[in-house]
């Protein structure tokens, strides 16, 4: 801090002034605004808001057949966006965490009776977690990491069993789960459950300045009849889920209720930001796609060529082999570096009742070591022929291999296909990664058979397949409503 | 033996206690555990002059978070996202922990101790009077600092300092208001409250988007049960006019004719109120005859609207009970903003829309404390709304203050665009800038900061080191901000509010009331400022000074008071302190019952009809319109529209950008609003840009096709640095209010990034 050239002011003035300045930063340091002003409210028993959103709240707990929804007068928002703010505040979130996003619908009314010109519109809509009557979250989730509430319906997450695979991300329609990189989970609303439990209203609800956000009860089976049974358009009064740019609400079931005077149909749906959210590439699981349908398909290549087709085995076979062994294991080891969690991964089998990940995995998890075995029998037979394998082992574990291959890639393919997105579509997807196992088998073959080729054929094709999937990845995943089935626009 | 169970399911752990919520007592409802306070207080907000009551929840004394006060009789436990996110700006990492000083040599800023910082300050601002006078040095000050604070400055630097020419960013935004107020009424004197958005039966706001620039009173107007007409003059179809029930969609800068045109066909009907006329205004004879010419068909041609929607106006301005008018930026930063204002306040003097629940011609201040410095700067006016040109006013004010006669200066001092034009004549060379950023936000801001460049000492005073303006400074001086020092408010309706040290400020920081008496001192004037030890020391000077004006606040005990009664509107005196006290052994205003509270709490003026003139008369200002400065034409076609952009969105966001989670809620890139038609018309595409050429310079922006602007018009928020340089350098002749509202530009599609 100290510079050398010399002080206009005195040494005394300076010391004066120094003297005062710490004063200064002493008083500074004092916080002392409770003692000095009465404290307010210290025996409150209610909340002092309690009166206000008191008419914003059911009067009673859902009943059978229902649970708890928000519904949003968006004639009632004036686009202040007070319920993003708050419910990162009031739920102490991370700095740039809320569970609320707005989304605006941009365009013009066309004239009505009442108004002769066509209105320009341009409103705000506040979303958070719709809280699915057949959430995609839930379903999709490997751990078993999300719960619904069998009476308020809450979809709740259960951070402490998230493994941060961040699927959730792909099966909800709306993205609502977000990934927190420094937990190394994905959190999202829990319709401040614990407040609603006490008769609170949640952060959002409490903020609105203009009582545009609401706690409702609402039929299950009338929501599902709603979202997938005739859909009856001319009913805009109760807009429902399906507003311009939101996904088919016949994917999950949302409960959230919009509500209109006026219709809303043919306005164009635009980030706030003005510019969309980024798309991710993924790269472990671009890794991890790759290389075990690679090393899937050089494995096929040897289970058809020796396993099958002549069944003498040679210590070539047996090291084209390992080498599918090697991509295969390589690619599990890579997906493990895409979540935020990686020493909970042995939980990943827990959901296989609904979760295709999870299916994707215990497929892939009983190929490998299939594989394995397979591998270590070719190695066998070629460097020990002398030992006595029954016949029927070495064809019997290439048949279960290739089996075992279709049924791992068709679960891969389904692990995208169910998030409904169209460029994830199954018409789209099988043909990608059915060619990429392809390729695996092709160069496979040639190894095998010791074309000189190979080599170079193999590094180019393998080229393709990952710029092939980054471009599946980035053409699938983001916050990109239109690029999802049945897409309202 | 037992083994451990297997947590197939955690539902529990250190995960999910991250975001437990627990009561937080207080009358809080559930907070965050992590964050569960041990005592609360309350704040005033400090971006807005809504002036909206916070609820710090204190661990040690120190702010963990903020929720809006319910208790507060402005905002009613309300907030929009800046308020909520008030306390994220006072942890940007580039907050000035250290004052900062340009070494002469090297060009770069060095840290040095403060005893330095106010050695160089003060040899360098002397050397700079010594040679080219007293009145060489000027400061521009804010609307964001407390009222005591202004005041010091405000004292330190006409009294102590010797200088003269000083002037604050309020002139950007309230000038027009309170010129317009001091003509008319007599006194710069808001008359409403904000119960009258609730009691009113027709609401008409000009150039005002309260939705979006003033959201919580947006929520006022939303809980008034009288049916209430929404009458919405403005270019743009803004979130205020699309809730409206009446949208005007008028000509760019085409008000102040519509206004006479609207006050000829009220007094064609005879909706005028004669005996009010009478009893209380002057002028209104010649005004009436100056309006004659202002027939349906000359201003719905000028405004562009069809003589239908002009009737529906007329009628319903006409025929309802309680009319309230309320305007905002769009008058106040125009080219006529005064007569423009004031044409609003004719219309409620002539109908007689004043002093009654739910009327008024209303002001809708922009700054937390535009209205402290209006009234307690010492700036524009002497203190208390006095004039320096007075004599009296002069003496009253030495007697007050225990000044030696002579020590108030006799002349005015310059505004803002003089000082401006001073630095480019080299009559002003030194120049302090204190807590606003003019290097984005002055007209002509290329202009001005070339001009920076010719000054031979610039101080800057501010939170932040990375400031457009403390960028350029030669002595930079670190604030503590908003919470982390005290002193009071005034609102847009005239409340007193308190600020209170709820945070510690970084480092070496220091609040600017204890910066001022540190120049003092090392200035060496600090034995005539005496008094001015403490922020409520000070309070107790602007009480004395106060007395027998019509802001008086002699009634108000101090800032227990104001705290305990959730602020207390102007004028409030000794004689009206007393009429409320339920009896002598009653000393203290917090300890006031509930109905008395309630008496106090909203409060209008001019019931009684009498106005702060001479002769208690309201007086009739008004001229003829005069053409905008910049029309378009052929080589700039389209009309230039400035304003707010979002409502988490402060002007130059220095502090709206430091928190992560608002910067969500608004477009990163300067963007500008455009017609389809006119989209079409320029060949723009979806998710192109646009080139935007004025006279003065050009700039691209991220295009937004949209319906709620006019074709031939575009518009573009006033956030965005890049927007400044192409806006018209013009001021309102009256109140010297630059307008910011009206330039013609040309438009280029560009393909997107």
């Amino acid at each position: 801090m100290k510079t050398t050239s010399p002080s206009p002011l005195g040494t005394a003035d300076e010391e004066r002034l120094e003297t005062l300045v710490d004063a200064f930063l002493a008083e500074h340091r004092q916080l002392s605004a409770v003692e000095r002003f009465s404290q307010r409210h210290a025996d409150a028993h209610r909340p002092l808001l309690d009166t206000h959103y008191r008419a914003l709240m059911p009067a009673t707990p859902p009943g059978p057949g229902e649970q708890y929804a928000f519904e949003v007068d968006l004639d009632q928002c004036s686009s202040c966006k007070a319920c993003v703010v708050a419910c990162h505040s009031l739920n102490g979130l991370e700095p740039q965490e809320s569970w609320r996003e707005i989304r605006l619908l941009v365009g013009s009314r066309p004239p009505t009776a009442s108004a002769a010109r066509a209105e320009p519109v341009a409103l705000a809509v506040t979303s958070a977690c719709h809280h699915c009557v057949d959430p995609g979250c839930l379903k999709g989730c490997p751990v078993q990491a999300y719960d619904k509430d069998p009476i308020t319906g809450i979809v709740r997450h259960l951070d402490d069993q998230c493994i941060g695979c961040s699927y959730c991300i792909f099966t909800c329609p709306y993205e609502v789960p977000k990934f927190s990189k420094s937990r190394g989970i994905v959190r999202k609303c829990d319709l401040c459950q614990g407040r609603l439990e006490v008769g609170e209203a949640p952060a959002c609800v409490q903020a609105c300045p203009n009582e545009a956000i609401r706690i409702t009860r609402v039929s299950v089976n009338a929501t599902t009849d709603r979202c997938r049974g005739e859909a009856s358009d001319s009913d805009r009064s109760e807009a429902g889920c399906a507003l311009p740019g939101m996904p088919s609400a016949a994917l999950t079931v949302p409960t959230t209720v919009y509500r209109s005077r006026h219709p809303l149909s043919g306005l164009e749906s635009r980030p706030v930001s003005g510019t969309p959210a980024p798309r991710e590439a993924h790269w472990p699981l671009t890794v991890m796609l790759v290389l075990t349908q690679w090393g899937g398909g050089v494995l096929a290549a040897v289970a058809l060529k020796a396993g099958l087709a002549d069944g003498t085995p040679t210590a070539r076979d047996a090291g084209v082999a390992a080498l599918g062994c090697l991509g295969v294991q390589g690619g599990l080891i890579a997906s493990v570096f895409h979540l935020g969690r990686p020493l909970q991964a042995w939980r990943i089998g827990l959901g296989w009742r609904t979760s295709w990940l999870s299916r994707e995995a215990i497929a892939l998890g009983i190929f490998s070591a299939v594989s394995l075995l397979f591998t270590a029998l070719l190695a066998a037979v070629a460097w020990f022929p002398a030992w006595p394998i029954p016949s029927p082992v070495l064809p019997g574990t290439a048949v279960a291999l290739l089996a075992l291959l279709v049924v791992a890639t068709l679960a891969q393919v389904q692990v995208y296909a169910v998030t409904g997105r169209v460029p994830w579509r199954l018409g789209r997807t099988i043909p990608r990664f059915a060619g990429t196992v392809w390729m695996g088998v092709v160069v496979g073959y040639g190894l095998v058979v010791g074309s000189n080729w190979t080599p170079a054929l193999g590094l180019l094709l393998m080229g393709l397949s990952v710029a092939e999937r980054w471009q599946f990845f980035t053409g699938g995943s983001g916050a990109n409503a239109e690029s999802r089935d049945g897409g309202v626009s | 033996m037992t083994f451990p169970e297997i947590p197939w399911r955690s539902w529990d752990g250190p995960l999910t206690a991250d975001l437990a919520r627990v009561s937080g007592g207080f009358g809080l409802g559930q907070v965050p555990a992590r964050l569960k306070p041990d005592g609360t207080t309350g704040l005033i907000c400090g971006f807005c002059a809504t002036g909206c009551g916070l609820t710090a929840h204190l661990v040690d004394g120190e702010a963990v978070n903020l929720s809006p006060d319910p208790a507060f009789p402005v905002n009613l436990g309300m907030a929009c996202p800046k308020g909520w996110e008030a306390l994220a700006p006072l942890d940007a990492p580039d907050r000035a922990t250290t004052p900062w000083l340009r070494n002469p040599v090297t060009g770069e800023m060095e840290p040095v101790p403060w005893s330095r910082a106010l050695g160089a300050f003060v040899s360098r601002m002397k050397s700079v009077q010594q040679k080219w006078g007293p009145h060489a040095i000027a400061f521009l000050s804010t609307g964001q600092i407390c009222t005591e604070e202004m005041a010091l400055l405000g004292a330190l630097f006409k009294f102590g300092m010797g200088g003269l020419h000083c002037d604050s960013n309020t002139r950007q935004c309230m000038a027009t208001a309170h010129v317009a107020y001091k003509q008319s009424l007599g006194f710069d004197a808001p008359p409403y409250t904000y119960a009258d958005f609730e009691e009113s039966d027709c609401l008409v706001f000009v150039g005002s988007n309260p939705a979006v620039a003033h959201p919580i009173l947006w929520q006022r107007v939303l809980r008034n049960r009288r049916q209430p007409e929404i009458l919405v003059l403005d270019p743009r179809r803004t979130e205020t006019a699309m809730a409206a029930t009446l949208h005007v969609p008028l000509a760019p800068k085409s008000d102040l004719t519509l206004l006479y045109g609207l006050a000829a066909a009220l007094i064609q009907r005879g909706a005028v109120d004669r005996s009010f006329i009478e009893a209380h205004t002057r002028g209104f004879p010649e005004f009436e005859a100056f309006v004659r010419e202002f027939t349906p068909e000359r201003v719905c041609a000028e405004a562009r609207i069809s003589g239908e929607l002009f009737e529906t106006l007329v009628t319903r301005i006409a025929t309802r009970a309680r009319v309230s008018y309320w305007w905002t930026m769009g008058v106040n930063q125009g080219h006529e903003s005064t007569r423009t204002a004031q044409a609003i306040i004719n219309l409620a003097l002539m109908t007689g829309q004043i002093g009654r629940p739910g009327t008024g011609a209303n002001s809708i201040t922009g700054q937390c404390n535009a209205m402290g410095s209006r009234l307690f700067s010492n700036v524009t006016n002497l203190f208390g709304g006095r004039d320096f040109g007075n004599p009296a006013d002069r003496a009253e004010v030495e007697s007050l203050l225990r000044l030696p006669t002579g020590t108030v200066p006799t002349e005015n001092s310059w505004a803002y665009d003089r000082i401006v034009d001073g630095i480019e004549s080299g009559a002003i060379r030194g120049l302090w800038v204190i807590a606003t950023n003019s290097s984005h936000s002055w007209i002509q801001q290329r202009r001005f900061n070339e001009l920076l460049g010719r000054l031979e000492f610039l101080v800057v005073q501010d939170l932040y080191t990375t400031t457009e303006t403390a960028q350029r400074a030669d002595l930079l001086l670190p604030a503590a901000g908003w919470a982390e020092k005290e002193g009071t408010f005034i609102n847009s309706e005239r409340r007193l509010g308190l600020v209170k040290r709820i945070r510690r400020a970084p480092g070496q920081a220091l609040s600017d009331f204890h910066i001022f008496r540190l120049v003092a001192e090392a200035w060496g004037c600090a034995d005539l400022l005496q008094e001015w030890r403490t922020p409520e020391a000070v309070f107790e000077l602007l009480k004395r000074l106060s007395r027998g004006r019509p802001c008086d606040i002699t009634g108000i005990d101090g800032y227990r008071a104001i705290d305990a009664l959730g602020g207390i509107q102007w004028p409030f005196s000794q004689a009206m302190r007393e009429a409320v006290l339920d009896s002598a052994s009653d000393a203290l205003l917090e300890t006031l019952s509930e109905t008395r509270v309630a008496e106090i709490r909203e409060r209008r003026l001019f019931a009684d009809g009498r106005f702060h003139t001479p002769d208690g008369r309201a007086v009739f200002h008004y001229s003829p319109p005069q053409p905008v400065p910049e029309p378009t034409d052929d080589q700039y076609p389209w009309v230039l529209l400035t304003g707010r952009g979002t409502s988490s969105q402060w002007h130059t966001n220095t502090r709206t950008s430091k928190s992560a989670v608002l910067r969500q809620l608004y477009p990163e890139n300067c963007y500008v609003e455009i017609h389809p038609e006119d989209a079409v018309r320029i060949g723009l595409i979806s998710g192109g840009r646009v080139l935007v050429r004025s006279r003065r310079a050009e700039l691209v922006a991220d295009a937004c096709i949209t319906p709620v602007v006019q074709p031939g018009q575009v518009f573009i928020p006033m956030h965005y640095r890049e927007l400044n340089p192409l806006v018209l350098s013009v001021v309102d002749p009256h109140s010297r209010q630059p307008s910011y509202k009206f330039c013609a530009v040309d438009l280029e599609a560009l393909p997107p990034a």
